[in-house]
């Protein structure tokens, strides 16, 4: 194999993809190594390496000396072409072997417009990509991330998938899996015995059947040991959990080069069409003196020059003042810099933001979500008009004169008023620069406001998990009318194409009939489909065709609550009941208060932690 | 002045990675090690480090140069020891050297090196070519210079060519007072011998580079 890379990676651009050797990759010696793992992410190096959910797990599995976990991503086009052309197979970035040989290839399920590169990955390590199809020299296939909240369009091609987060429940997989590899057991038997393990959700040993319509008769497990629900693991206390104190910091730049605190995972708002803010409760935060000490370390480990933040919604952490100023007062004499997640803005955070920006390129954020009240009340975004047009007065006066704002179209109940309000909002944001003095503007570069706006798409495990999505031809509809009403020059809209999110929406809730439609797809050659230079709708739109499978049924349908739903057998500890309650009070605009305020027993309580005990 | 010269190899995987991303390496390695490296005053302080000149990514190197600049005096031995610490494979130091005041960075210094060629396909007749264009006294090539094309007289840039065994060494001028790429010449010798010149087909380690005087840096 390296005799092969001269060869190859000197034809393709950007090499340093696929040659590992990043500052703190993990060696060890394999005579050692009892059990290898190859974690996958099925996105191009660059990506993938800025993810820090690969770089927890795998300093995580690697703190073990008896397993040595390693790296894959999907090559991009130009090396999958000499790969395929010198029969060389998808190999792992620290010894080079390839994927075919580890015990476990896993794949981390970020966003579901990644599924095509998962199998395109698997076929490329000459792996069969159906699980049914894989013998005892075959590695255990399994998946975790995001979208195994609902895994069921990938159900036919992972042999299992792992639902909730990493630290919980791996070392017992593995030595479980250990001990019998020893005793000479077969995959089979691994696979029934780890059905008693906590939230391992293994497919085949669930059968599906259909009702008449299409919807979902009932979804059974055909082993005794396969639990009726399987329930997400998550740590309770986040500040026994381990978290490394390196991360590997790549030779080649990437989307983000830096290093990354975690604060807390979960979220406190609850807004509605949020899976994240649902799926990772509850709200778990860590102390701000582990923190500090975790700052100083990681930097010290990886000579990165930038540190940043990263939570769901950082300005909630209720330490916050006292971390941000920690790291101000480490930092700030040192040439390290420190990147600020986006903040409610007040005096305190725009005073901060002075701090940290020397340079204000970057502007300033809001998510409203929703261009009116109305609007934001039915998707519970706790944030007002009033709100955002005094945290922008108070930046302008401050000096700042760029303002992004984010939208979403096609949210449930939307009207032509709501779209109006996406065009009001920003125009009002400009005229409450002009508020300033004449000869203050005069100093500073001209007022600009971006309004982007994004395709709703609903998703499982969320208050609108029964609604139907729009369709592209309604998107367009919508995203027009913005376009053409917003008329002050000193806004600037940005919408995305409809084709992408329609797939997402198809995905996201789909069962497991849409293997099918996700092989044939892959066959036509879709891979890369979140690359807009590589994605390619007509591929799709072709294996729905040959597939006789309906986009309609799936994206645009409105779910009654009764219908089971695809992943009925999944949970994630908040109850359906909750959910049932939150699209009713939707319906009726009718605002919930988040955990800190008034807890809603939303079910997220059984966990023992967290949020729920505080 | 604390300036010390840093002489290292680029070898293994190491050799897929450009030189702006080399620079980045270092800096962090600096990081890490702890060495209280100089920063350059003004809005966007960086560390004073200069290469002597960028090895082309693919290319090998035994005996690469970074000149770097401390706020405090250390000894040789213990700015070696602090990179060793911090290297990864692929990247071996070789020396660390504390420059005499008033000496040439090694950017300025550096003006010629040698460079070995390992064809993996057979050339045969080099050794011809390789003696004509010795005794020739003027030898234009083209060469692409910001997208636009332009013939340069390069015998003056080569000091010494030879085969044995298959294997070319050349010693090329190089640096800011004239340069030929060991590519662009390599790509002539083949152009003569009526072979095609493949780049991924040539394994080119740059040996050693030398001042003016032919002391290596
Ligand atoms: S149980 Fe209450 S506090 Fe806990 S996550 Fe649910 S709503 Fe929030």
């Amino acid at each position: 194999m390296k005799e092969l890379m001269d060869e190859i990676l000197l034809r393709v651009e950007k090499p340093g993809r696929y040659i590992g050797n990043e500052i703190n990759m993990v060696t060890k010696p394999l005579e050692k190594v009892a059990v290898r793992f190859a974690f996958c992410f099925p996105d191009v190096y660059e990506v993938g390496m800025s993810h820090l959910g690969l770089q927890i797990l795998y300093f995580f599995l690697n703190r073990r000396e008896d397993v040595y976990c390693e790296r894959a991503f999907a090559p991009w086009t130009d090396m999958e072409a000499l790969m395929r052309e010198n029969e060389m197979p998808l190999y792992s970035l620290e010894t080079f072997t390839p994927l075919k040989e580890f015990d476990f290839v896993g794949f981390t399920l970020q966003y579901e417009m990644s599924y095509t590169n998962v199998l395109n990955m698997l076929d490329l390590a000459n792996i069969p990509l159906l699980a049914s199809e894989r013998g005892e020299d075959d590695p255990i296939i399994i998946g975790g991330g995001p979208c195994t909240y609902n895994p069921e369009p990938l159900a036919d091609f992972f042999d299992i998938f792992y639902i909730g987060e990493g630290e919980v429940s791996y070392d017992e997989l593995l030595d479980l899996y250990k001990s019998v590899k020893s005793e000479g057991g077969s995959r089979d038997e691994f696979l029934k015995k780890a059905l008693k393990i906590p939230g391992i959700y293994i497919p085949k040993f669930y059968d599906i059947s259909y009702n008449e319509d299409g919807t979902i008769k009932e979804i059974a497990p055909n082993h005794p040991d396969a639990p009726k629900t399987i329930r997400k693991v998550i740590c309770k206390n986040m500040d026994e959990v381990f978290y490394p104190e390196k991360q590997l910091v790549p030779l080649i730049e990437t989307v983000h080069d830096r290093v990354t605190l975690e604060v807390f995972r979960g979220c406190i708002r609850g807004c509605r069409f949020c899976q994240a803010g649902y799926v990772y409760r509850p709200v778990r935060e860590k102390q701000p003196e582990r923190l500090l000490k975790l700052a100083d370390k990681l930097i010290e480990s990886s000579g990165h020059e930038e540190i940043s933040l990263s939570s769901l919604s950082t300005g909630d952490y209720t330490h916050f003042k006292p971390l941000a100023e920690g790291l101000l007062d480490k930092f700030t004499k040192s040439n390290v810099s420190i990147s600020l997640p986006s903040l409610r803005i007040d005096a305190f955070s725009l005073d901060l933001m002075d701090k940290v920006q020397a340079v204000r390129k970057s502007g300033l954020t809001f998510a409203p979500e929703a261009g009116t009240q109305r609007l934001r009340d039915v998707i519970n975004k706790g944030i007002t008009e009033k709100e955002i047009l005094d945290g922008c007065g108070l930046a302008f006066e401050g000096g700042w004169s760029r303002v992004k704002l984010y939208f979403m179209v096609g949210l449930p109940t939307e009207t032509e008023e709501d779209l109006q309000g996406i065009v009001d909002l920003s125009d009002a944001i400009v005229m409450k620069y002009f508020e300033i003095p004449k000869e203050e503007r005069k100093k500073r570069p001209p007022v600009t406001v971006t309004a982007s706006s994004s395709c709703f798409v609903p998703k499982p495990f969320t208050a609108f998990q029964w609604e139907p999505q729009s369709t592209p031809e309604e998107f367009l509809a919508k995203t027009h009318y913005v376009k053409t009403h917003m008329k002050r020059k000193q806004v600037r809209y940005i919408y995305h194409e409809p084709d992408l999110s329609s797939l997402e929406g198809v995905l996201a809730r789909g069962d497991r009939r849409l293997g099918k439609l996700l092989l044939r797809v892959w066959e036509l050659g879709a891979k890369f489909d979140s690359w807009n230079e590589l994605f390619k709708y007509d591929l799709w739109l072709k294996a729905f065709e040959e597939t006789g499978i309906s986009a309609h049924f799936y994206a645009n349908r409105r779910r009654s609550y009764d219908e089971v739903l695809p992943w009925d057998h999944i949970s994630i500890g908040v109850s359906k009941r909750f959910f049932i309650e939150e699209a009713e009070r939707a319906r009726k605009e009718q605002v919930t208060p988040n955990c800190r305020t008034e807890c809603q027993n939303c079910g997220a309580k059984c966990f023992g932690g967290g949020v729920c005990f505080e | 002045m604390n300036r010390y010269r840093v002489t290292f190899s680029k070898t293994d995987r190491m050799i897929y990675i450009g030189h702006l991303d080399l620079l980045k390496y270092f800096q962090r390695v600096i990081n890490r090690a702890d060495l209280p490296i100089e920063y350059s005053k003004g809005f966007n302080p960086h560390q004073l480090m200069k290469f002597a000149i960028p090895l082309p990514l693919g290319m090998r190197g035994e005996a690469e140069c970074l000149d770097i600049r401390l706020t405090e005096d250390m000894s040789e031995e213990a700015v070696f020891s602090a990179f060793e610490d911090s290297l990864s494979e692929g990247i071996g130091l070789k020396s660390v050297r504390k420059l005499s005041d008033g000496e040439d960075n090694c950017a300025s210094a550096v003006h010629y090196a040698d460079y070995i060629a390992k064809p993996k396909d057979m050339v045969t007749g080099l050794e011809d070519v390789i003696e004509k264009t010795l005794a020739a006294n003027s030898i234009e090539i083209e060469r692409t210079v910001k997208k636009k094309t332009k013939v340069t007289e390069i015998r003056p840039l080569i000091h010494s060519l030879n085969e044995e065994n298959g294997v070319i060494y050349l010693t090329l001028a190089t640096g800011s007072q004239g340069n030929l790429k060991a590519e662009d010449m390599l790509k002539y010798l083949y152009q003569k011998a009526e072979k095609e010149f493949v780049p991924y087909r040539v394994q080119i380690t740059r040996t050693r580079l030398y001042s003016d005087i032919g002391v290596p840096l």
